[in-house]
């Protein structure tokens, strides 16, 4: 299977760079080769500490896997993420800043983010299939012959709200995690077009489809690692307060290109 | 649209707390788990809710200064009473907030009910008081002037919120111009808002965020209940995640509010949008 992978990314306006809280994976973009390819985009939670971390881990984790069950993936995920939290401690023992008062609490609640992953395949001389798993408000969409084909987990642009599923960092729940996990799967042909979002390019993305638009005509242009273009996209439609002002992830996968 | 405004660093918003120290506030309150006077009772909730808007907004690289806080105490006189390295200052960044307590206590705290309880350290930023009259007057127009001047240096901010916290009538005349003279300032975001808070010794039931004042006993309820401003859209939808469906007209305001009614009140005020 051929495909190009193209990623694009933004803190909130106002922002630096290392306050940016979503994560994508892989990193490497272009056109590539592959028997199976994961993608995956998550958001990670502004009200928990550490969550870009825990966000970047839950994409790796998934991308990472060769397990398809949800339940291995987010075992695996917090099983990894104990380490990190030791590490942390010690990184910030060793910076003579030990974890303050106002710090522990959010540190024992855990880190939150929700996970959008998508799984392409394509068995010799068969059709091209898809399988998604979602926990919160990161959106799939897929794009045939300029329609939106595919809307997933959310299809109505009014559907975001504050308060969106998560996936926790610590294990304790971690059955009725995977309850809330939604799957979906369909097939690609060639010249479709598939967009992981993270929710304020996603509420963006449907409520323009919704108004009879082709968001994806604007975000299909973009060229591969033009960073640049989307952050000239986003400001401009953050100007028009037409996009929310929140980190911005958008991944686009082109398959057979 | 009012009350919609983005709290961000860029755009903080402020939360003034002011504290009536009357000679009553010495009196017990009722609806606690231990004995403790309304003083107590209200340092007890203040000093919480500061630190949990510490937590809330606390991350790997420190406490984001989403909100600027402070505390006037109104009895003997009218002063800012938050303590140590903060004294005497009206307004503080919620970073330095959470770096300057006045102490930190050892506390012992469950997680849950079957949870053994383990020693906690708890910060407290004031302490409490009961000595004087109520100027209630006097806060009110102290509240003005540091609003006003937070308004002119914040155009764009979310409306700041007041809250006065009280056990009695005001000894200094009548609150009501000056409470709508506060209510008067404005961001571009719409009008301060002005909530009251009136505690009580009495075993009556609370009335919690009332809408028209029909129910209201006397005179004096229906003063306080006329100087409090109505509650946004965000404060009732958080007033309802705690199973109480309030009307569009309902207001910032409690009377003879016991303990777990100050918690409940301090919540819901000061909910506000997402942080960015």
């Amino acid at each position: 299977m051929h495909c190009t992978v193209s990623s694009f990314w933004l803190p909130r306006d106002g922002s630096p760079a290392e306050h940016y809280e979503d994560a994508y994976f892989p990193h490497r973009t272009g056109p590539r080769s592959t028997p199976r390819l994961r993608v995956a985009v998550s958001d990670g939670a502004s009200e928990s500490m550490l969550s870009g971390l825990w966000a970047d881990t839950l994409v790796r984790t998934w991308c990472r896997s060769s397990r398809r069950a949800m339940t291995d993936v987010m075992a695996a995920a917090m099983s990894g993420w104990a380490a990190t939290l030791a590490a942390y401690r010690t990184t910030r023992e060793a910076e003579q800043r030990p974890i303050e008062w106002f710090e522990q609490p959010g540190l024992e609640r855990g880190a939150h983010a929700t996970l959008l992953g998508v799984e392409l395949v394509r068995p010799h001389g068969g059709e091209g299939r898809w399988s998604a798993v979602s926990l919160g408000d990161s959106c799939l969409f897929q794009v045939r012959d300029d329609r939106l084909v595919t809307s997933f987990p959310l299809a109505d642009p009014a559907a975001f709200c504050n308060a969106p599923k998560l996936v926790p960092s610590h294990g304790r729940h971690l059955g009725r995690v995977v309850a809330h996990v939604e799957r979906a799967e369909g097939t690609w042909l060639d010249g479709d077009v598939l967009y992981l979002a993270t929710d304020a390019v996603a509420a963006w993305f449907l409520g323009s489809a919704a108004r009879d638009g082709r968001p994806w005509r604007i975000l299909g242009r973009i060229a591969c690692d033009d960073n640049d273009a989307f952050a000239t996209w986003a400001a401009g439609e953050r100007s028009r307060g037409r996009l929310r002002n929140d980190d911005l992830t958008l991944v686009r996968v082109e398959p057979d290109r | 649209m009012p009350f919609t405004a983005e709290i961000s660093r860029a755009n903080p918003t402020c939360f003034l707390f002011l504290i009536d120290q009357s000679e009553s506030m010495g009196d017990p309150i009722g609806g606690g788990d231990r004995p403790m006077t309304k003083a107590e009772a209200v340092a007890d909730a203040v000093n919480r809710l500061l630190s949990e808007l510490v937590i809330k907004c606390a991350k790997e690289d420190g406490v984001r200064n989403y909100f600027h806080v402070g505390v006037i105490g109104y009895g003997k006189g009218v002063a800012p009473i938050l303590g140590g390295a903060l004294a005497g200052r009206d307004l503080v960044p919620l970073s330095e907030v959470a770096t300057s307590p006045a102490r930190m206590e050892e506390r012992m705290r469950s997680n849950g009910r079957h949870a053994p309880a383990r020693a906690v350290r708890v910060p407290t930023w004031f302490s409490p008081l009961a000595y004087g009259d109520t100027p209630m007057c006097a806060a009110l127009l102290r509240a003005r002037e540091v609003v006003g001047e937070w308004v002119a240096d914040h155009p764009g901010c979310f409306p700041p919120v007041v809250v006065n916290i009280t056990d009695g009538a005001s000894t200094d005349g009548d609150p009501v111009p000056e409470a709508r003279a506060l209510q008067a300032l404005t961001s571009a975001d719409g009008p301060v808002l002005l909530f009251n808070l009136h505690i009580s010794s009495g075993r009556t039931d609370p009335i919690v965020f009332p809408g028209a004042d029909r129910r209201l006993p006397d005179e004096y309820a229906r003063q306080l209940h006329r100087m409090s401003s109505t509650l946004p859209a965000q404060m009732r939808a958080a007033a309802a995640r705690q199973d109480l469906l309030l009307d569009e007209g309902a207001r910032g305001f409690a009377f003879n509010a016991d303990i777990s009614a100050i918690v409940q009140f301090l919540d819901v005020g000061t909910q506000v949008l997402e942080l960015r």
